[in-house]
């Protein structure tokens, strides 16, 4: 059979999606890990940068419907089952480029977290499968997928959320650096997929001297940057 | 056996894992389900399939036969054997496809045909299903799975090996490729019931999945486009997507699902269209009833399979015994698919059966009426118990450079204890078909 080595424009915007979803749900389990340990004895002001950080106002009246929420909560677009169903929405139209396999981790993550939401499990230890399962999912994006600008797409989205998120959370400038010239590395070969000109922009906002991720001005335009980057 | 039937639960994980689901529209609304898996097999023994498999080749050969006669000679017709009215008539009858031939011949590349197992052992044909049949992905992953499952039961069974469906397929496609190009499974989309076996079958055949809008065609040779205009010439194209869709520029204007100019890049024998279009002619439940007189006009042979006994208001004798034994008969609206447009007459109160015989008499056309068939029951689990339900048998018959039956087929059962509709879209449920060895 002859080998298709074309890729439609939509196919590589549902791979880019995809990993930016997945790398989302994994980092979003990371710090729901760390605030909800706050959460247990702590006050509002303890976990409030949680839900300011990711943009989203904190609709529930305690801090128990604001875990669940988080978790559950179909109608926020934040919450960890929404960004799962977005994952499956990319993940369910690319199964022939990603392999039944590497697709089961997604679908193993969501029926877990349906689950999970039509019970209110409150208990965050058997969320700890869906991360394995991410982790699973990025090995049989290794193991199982050969072409690589697929694989290059799926990792540009990874990249790119994992950036985002590092911004938005405050982490320390070599991990956001470290991404950061990952990506660039696999926009090498794909010169058409990315403006220049906001690479040029981040090169020079993205420097020791340079990086301020307290100044909420400079934080915006990061951000700004990296979300526009991508032409897919 | 026992121990497949005690893992059905791990099955059934394991379906959920690879997303083996179909779509079905309630109230506007999509929804995805699981398609429920019994554990229990359908066994057909070697005789029975050696029978049913010379059977299949023999009806499938001459409904090809039919449709090349009806878009050229019309042979058929002109020898009286199929009424002109029938063909012309029918909804799937495409005049755009008149004098196309489509390459190698072949009409009805897979044929999904749907039969029944009557109590006292005899087979009958209930329908032919020649233009997008659906199915086979199930019984194929369930396969796979059970295997992984119980591997005892298959260690101490001599089953035939069900999961080489997509060498079937790829073997066929390639052979209508003739390596022009990609091969391409186009699919409507997510949203379409069938995606799974989409998607699932590209994967196992190697076939590209191709979405609306991934096709053009330039100078009548299709392409597969991509991004910044890249593009890969399409020999063959597996489509999933319904005739009247498929190219807006002579069927359905209004279509997006389709490939504009398709139908010239067809015509000049630049691509393949696998089931090539036209085909609801001869899936039509009118022309069903003259499938065995095809048998005998083009291949000279007696029908090896038998329909079930059906009548043609059409033909004043059997229009006066319709009329005469509504209350006894199942009626069946030509026109309609999917288990829809089934009437039992034994279910009706004399009242609706006065309205149905009136439209009957109005639109003698758009109704055929079978005796009912006995079906044999199969054994299901319901929770613990074994529970006997009705079940057909969806054979998958592949027509390339030669025909082959699929040995396996989609059994399809109703957990409906008073209904004999075993569609998944009302509710229906599916097992695996063994096809022995020995």
């Amino acid at each position: 059979m002859v080998m298709c080595y074309t890729i439609p424009a939509n196919k590589a915007n549902r791979l880019f999606w995809l990993g930016r979803y997945t790398e989302r749900v994994y980092i979003s389990l990371h710090l729901l890990r760390r605030y909800y340990d706050r959460m247990i004895d702590g006050q509002p002001k303890d976990y409030e940068e949680f839900y300011q950080k990711l943009d989203f106002g904190n609709p529930y009246p305690d801090k128990e419907s604001l875990r669940l929420g988080y978790m559950y909560d179909a109608n926020n677009p934040a919450s960890l089952l929404s960004e799962l169903v977005a994952a499956n929405d990319n993940a369910i139209v690319l199964r022939e480029e990603i392999k039944s396999e590497t697709l089961s981790y997604v679908q193993l993550s969501l029926c877990l977290i349906q689950k999970a939401a039509n019970s209110q499990e409150t208990n965050i230890t058997n969320l700890q499968s869906i991360t394995d399962y991410l982790l699973a999912f990025w090995g049989s994006i290794d193991e199982r997928v050969f072409d690589e600008r697929i694989r290059g797409l799926l990792k540009m989205g990874k990249l790119v959320e994992n950036i985002d998120m590092h911004i938005r959370f405050d982490y320390p400038f070599n991990r956001i650096k470290e991404a950061y010239e990952e990506l660039k590395k696999q926009l090498e070969n794909e010169e058409s997929m990315y403006d220049p000109s906001l690479i040029e922009q981040l090169d020079a906002c993205l420097n020791e001297e340079a990086y301020a991720n307290r100044d909420i001005n400079y934080k915006g335009k990061l951000l700004r940057f990296i979300n526009h980057l991508m032409l897919v | 056996m026992d121990t497949l039937i005690e893992s059905r639960d791990t099955v059934n994980n394991w379906m959920e894992r690879f997303g083996v689901r179909f779509g079905v529209y309630k109230n506007g609304i999509f929804n995805e389900q699981l398609f429920p898996f019994d554990a229990i097999p359908r066994v057909i023994s070697k005789e029975d399939w050696d029978y049913l498999e010379k059977g299949l080749i023999q009806r499938v050969d001459a409904l090809n036969e039919f449709l090349y006669d009806i878009y050229h000679g019309k042979k058929i017709m002109h020898d009286g054997i199929v009424p002109a009215e029938f063909v012309y008539a029918s909804k799937g009858y495409l005049p755009e496809c008149e004098g196309i031939t489509p390459i190698h011949h072949v009409y009805s590349h897979i044929s999904g045909i749907d039969l029944v197992q009557a109590k006292d052992g005899r087979w009958f044909i209930l329908e032919d299903n020649l233009r997008i049949p659906s199915g086979a992905s199930y019984p194929m992953i369930a396969r796979t799975i059970t295997r992984k499952v119980s591997p005892e039961t298959f260690q101490n069974n001599a089953v035939a090996d069900n999961r080489n469906y997509s060498d079937l397929l790829r073997e066929m496609m390639e052979y209508m490729n003739d390596d022009r190009g990609l091969t391409v499974i186009l699919t409507p989309g997510r949203y379409n019931s069938a995606f799974f076996e989409h998607s699932y079958l590209a994967e196992k055949t190697g076939a590209t999945l191709a979405f609306p809008g991934d096709l053009i065609v330039e100078k009548d040779i299709v392409y597969y486009t991509g991004l910044w205009k890249e593009k890969q010439r399409v020999g063959c194209i597996y489509r999933r997507v319904s005739d009247e869709y498929m190219d807006p520029l002579v069927f359905e204007p209004s279509s997006l699902l389709g490939v504009p100019n398709l139908t010239q890049a067809y015509k000049k024998g630049n691509v393949a269209v696998v089931n090539a279009l036209g085909n609801g002619v001869a899936d039509d439940k009118g022309i069903y009833y003259f499938v065995p007189k095809m048998i005998k006009y083009y291949l000279n042979e007696e029908p090896i399979l038998n329909n079930a006994p059906t009548y043609l208001p059409y033909f004043e004798e059997d229009y006066r015994y319709i009329l005469d034994h509504l209350s006894s008969l199942v009626i069946k609206d030509v026109s309609e698919a999917g288990g829809y447009g089934v009437i039992f007459g034994r279910d009706l109160t004399p009242e609706k059966l006065a309205e149905l015989k009136q439209l009957i008499i109005d639109q003698p056309r758009r109704w055929i009426a079978q005796e009912v068939i006995d079906f044999k029951d199969l054994e299901i689990l319901e929770g613990n118990e074994r529970v006997e339900r009705k079940a057909d048998l969806r054979a998958f018959v592949i027509s390339g450079k030669e025909t082959k039956v699929w040995k396996s087929g989609l059994t399809r059962f109703s957990r409906n204890p008073n209904s004999f509709v075993v569609n998944s879209s009302q509710g229906g449920g599916f097992k695996d078909t063994w096809v022995m060895e020995k």
